[in-house]
């Protein structure tokens, strides 16, 4: 009788741990269980529906287990409430970040999911691996999965191409080319390039740097690469002489947000537009609006004397979900990362936001948008890191003063601005 | 030895005091402190902090934009006396009893009921190059004013809106309360004397209303530095580049922005030592009238 009851706890106890190896989850096994996600992209946007679409299906999957989503406001107040949580040591067991500066500056109080995603790791781009892991050191730990990639561009309105007497199908990707198209449209009544604060200045400038160094943009960060460098000049230069010839649309500097910007020119206000790969202003945004056929795209402008041409600027991740080491649910949590990033929710996220994945098995939405398809066909050639995200935390912030103060104010001159801009990279 | 008022009063007034003095304590000493102690620190504004001595101050006596939010601070306190020429003056005006002198008196206290945000908003959208006031400018003839975009401009949109503008309703309310305090027979006198208005206000008014002026200047120099944040923040951000950029804004930057919380801690105490040396001016101003 005590052997037969012995033996029934160890096959009880086999079971239970069977079970447990086989992936039952936090909640089974604790009873129901509630997950905080902190996110800056859960607002009445095109995000909203499908991460509320991807966490009914996670609680689906899931039984017992809650998602509390919760909407926080965008940079640069989100990290002031991460920066508070961590003064408390308490607060959402997922959140969203930035990977880069941001994730690392926070990378003291995230979870390293290197263990959690050996089985998928292999699906994501070297590039968006190396981002993500700490201090983008290849083998690192990695704190954030990433949910897009991201990058920089320029759209263009095919129908206002025609109308100026330009060729729609053909791109103005040299500096000629580009400032006469910009001549064209302003000839024609059409604001030459659409403007969406001074974002516009920072993206265009990031597609440039890109193009002058090609493979060597990291170098800016570890000195070996130099803004002095007379390339970099010339992408300064060249930004100027946009905005002095007035083919920047100047009253778009000092519209309140960025989305102004978007907005108008997906509403036909404007030639071109230099807009994101993800998120919001990017192709699927402005297809969408203004007609599928009628939006082109082309990654930077080529300089004549440039090493490099055709330089398509990215960040291997964009946005991404890390897991909070005060969390009671890592694991859980960590699942819940990892099920936005692969499979199912990776998908549902990309096809209703035209977020371009950097999980390789997330393709097939490019059939319906030539935009996409000229992207990826960018994006398969020469890629070029951008060198924004190399700025320490925050310090962008003094990057972007640094613009206004050559391109809009006139404060600096063009050996003021590199002069600064390569003290900042040093801070 | 005893003190002779615990003697006389017993613990009483001390526990009376108590509440007060932990509040003080816990809201006002503690964090001067902690923010004196965080200023010698390379500090995130959690976890450990590393002790770094005077380094942060040295790197903010390099920093230019130290310097550039001293000297915009420094153009905010120059709208302090047109702030208050304006608001007396208008003050004497509706005292005088003009027709509708309640209506304006109400209408010019409204923005006083406006949240600072809802007001910054509100002139980021009039005074933006493509908003309602250049509308109205290019309408008339004119060329679009960079209000926001300029620096020199911007900061002077920022001085008129919040120093000047935002201000008057209240130092109505304020002045109009002090002038009331006017014994009748003063103008009385000055009528008799043959004053015209002018010589009235400039000789009876303002010499009557002094201290009510004073106390309205040290109010308006504590708004400049320590309560210009949410217009700055909701107007300009602090641009364009450095041009609206003041020590309390950039001790937002510092702290909250790029987490450098030691560094902007030190910034903080220069802001603590010009709020400090106001607060004095304060009480002395306050000890003289009660005198």
């Amino acid at each position: 009788m005590i052997r037969r009851s012995i033996l029934c706890l160890i096959l009880v106890a086999a079971c239970a741990s069977f079970g447990f190896a086989n992936g039952t989850s936090e909640a089974s096994s604790q009873g129901p269980v509630t997950l905080t996600v902190w996110d800056f992209k859960y607002i009445p946007t095109d995000s909203l529906k499908p991460m509320q679409e991807i966490d009914a299906l996670f609680q689906q999957k899931n039984p017992g287990v809650t998602i509390n989503h919760v909407a926080q406001p965008g940079e640069p107040q989100y990290y002031q409430i991460i920066q508070a949580a961590a003064t408390a040591n308490q607060g959402p067991d997922v959140a969203m970040f930035h990977p880069g500066a941001r994730e690392y500056g926070f990378g003291d109080i995230l979870v390293d999911l290197t263990p959690y995603i050996q089985d998928v790791k292999n699906q994501f781009t070297a590039a968006s691996i190396a981002m993500v892991s700490m201090d983008g050191k290849v083998g690192a730990p990695i704190k954030v999965l990433p949910m897009t990639m991201q990058g920089f561009g320029i759209y263009y309105n095919k129908d206002y191409f025609k109308k100026a007497g330009l060729d729609p199908e053909q791109a103005p990707k040299t500096a000629a080319q580009f400032l006469a198209a910009c001549e064209k449209l302003k000839a024609a009544g059409i604001v030459p390039i659409a403007v969406g604060q001074t974002y516009t200045i920072d993206f265009l400038l990031r597609t440039l740097v890109a193009n002058a160094f090609g493979p060597n943009v990291a170098g800016l960060k570890d000195g070996s690469v130099k803004y002095t460098d007379p390339l970099f000049r010339e992408s300064v230069e060249f930004i100027k002489t946009l905005v002095d010839k007035g083919y920047l649309e100047k009253d778009g500097f000092t519209r309140p947000y960025f989305m102004d910007g978007i907005n108008n020119f997906a509403a036909g206000n404007g030639g071109m537009f230099v807009g994101l790969l993800s998120d919001v202003g990017n192709w699927k945004a402005f297809s969408d609006k203004l007609g599928a056929n009628n939006v082109g795209y082309f990654p930077t402008i080529n300089f004549p004397d440039s090493k490099y041409t055709d330089q398509q600027v990215a960040q291997g991740a964009g946005i991404g979900y890390g897991v909070m080491k005060w969390s009671k649910n890592q694991k859980l949590a960590a699942a819940y990362a990892k099920f936005y990033t692969t499979g199912e929710g990776a998908r549902i996220y990309a096809g209703a936001t035209g977020a371009m994945s950097p999980n390789t098995a997330v393709t097939g939405f490019e059939a319906n948008y030539p935009a996409l398809k000229t992207i990826q066909q960018y994006l398969k050639g020469s890629l070029a890191l951008d060198y924004l995200p190399m700025f320490y935390n925050g310090y962008e912030d003094d990057a972007n003063r640094l613009c206004d103060q050559m391109f809009i104010t006139g404060q600096l001159t063009t050996d003021q601005f590199i002069t600064e801009y390569q003290k900042l990279i040093t801070k | 030895m005893r003190h002779r008022g615990l003697d006389r009063d017993g613990i009483a007034p001390y526990l009376f005091l108590a509440p007060l003095l932990v509040l003080l304590a816990a809201f006002i000493l503690y964090p001067v402190i902690m923010n004196l102690i965080a200023s010698f620190t390379e500090w995130k504004g959690y976890g450990a902090m590393k002790w770094t001595g005077l380094s942060n101050y040295r790197a903010m006596v390099s920093d230019q934009a130290f310097w550039t939010s001293i000297s915009n601070t420094a153009i905010l306190v120059c709208y302090i006396p047109l702030s208050t020429i304006i608001t007396v003056f208008v003050a004497a005006l509706l005292r005088e009893g003009i027709r509708g002198w309640q209506a304006y008196r109400a209408i010019l206290y409204i923005p006083n009921l406006l949240g600072p945000v809802i007001i910054g908003v509100v002139f980021s959208i009039y005074l933006r190059d493509d908003g309602s006031l250049n509308l109205l400018i290019k309408w008339a003839g004119g060329s679009t004013v960079r209000f926001l975009s300029s620096p020199s401009i911007a900061i002077n949109s920022i001085g008129l809106v919040q120093v000047v503008w935002v201000h008057l309703g209240f130092g109505l309310i304020y002045f109009l309360a002090a002038m009331n305090g006017i014994d009748q027979s003063i103008y009385e006198a000055a009528l008799i004397d043959g004053a015209g208005y002018f010589q009235t206000l400039w000789r009876v008014t303002v010499p009557s209303i002094r201290f009510a002026i004073e106390f309205w200047v040290v109010f308006s120099f504590i708004e400049v530095f320590a309560r210009m944040f949410s217009y700055i923040y909701t107007l300009t951000r602090g641009g364009p580049g450095y041009g609206t950029f003041t020590l309390e804004y950039g001790i937002f930057v510092q702290g909250f922005e790029k987490f450098r919380v030691g560094y902007s801690s030190a910034w903080s105490a220069v802001l603590f030592i010009f709020c400090a040396v106001i607060s004095v001016m304060q009480i002395r101003l306050m000890r003289r009238r009660n005198s």
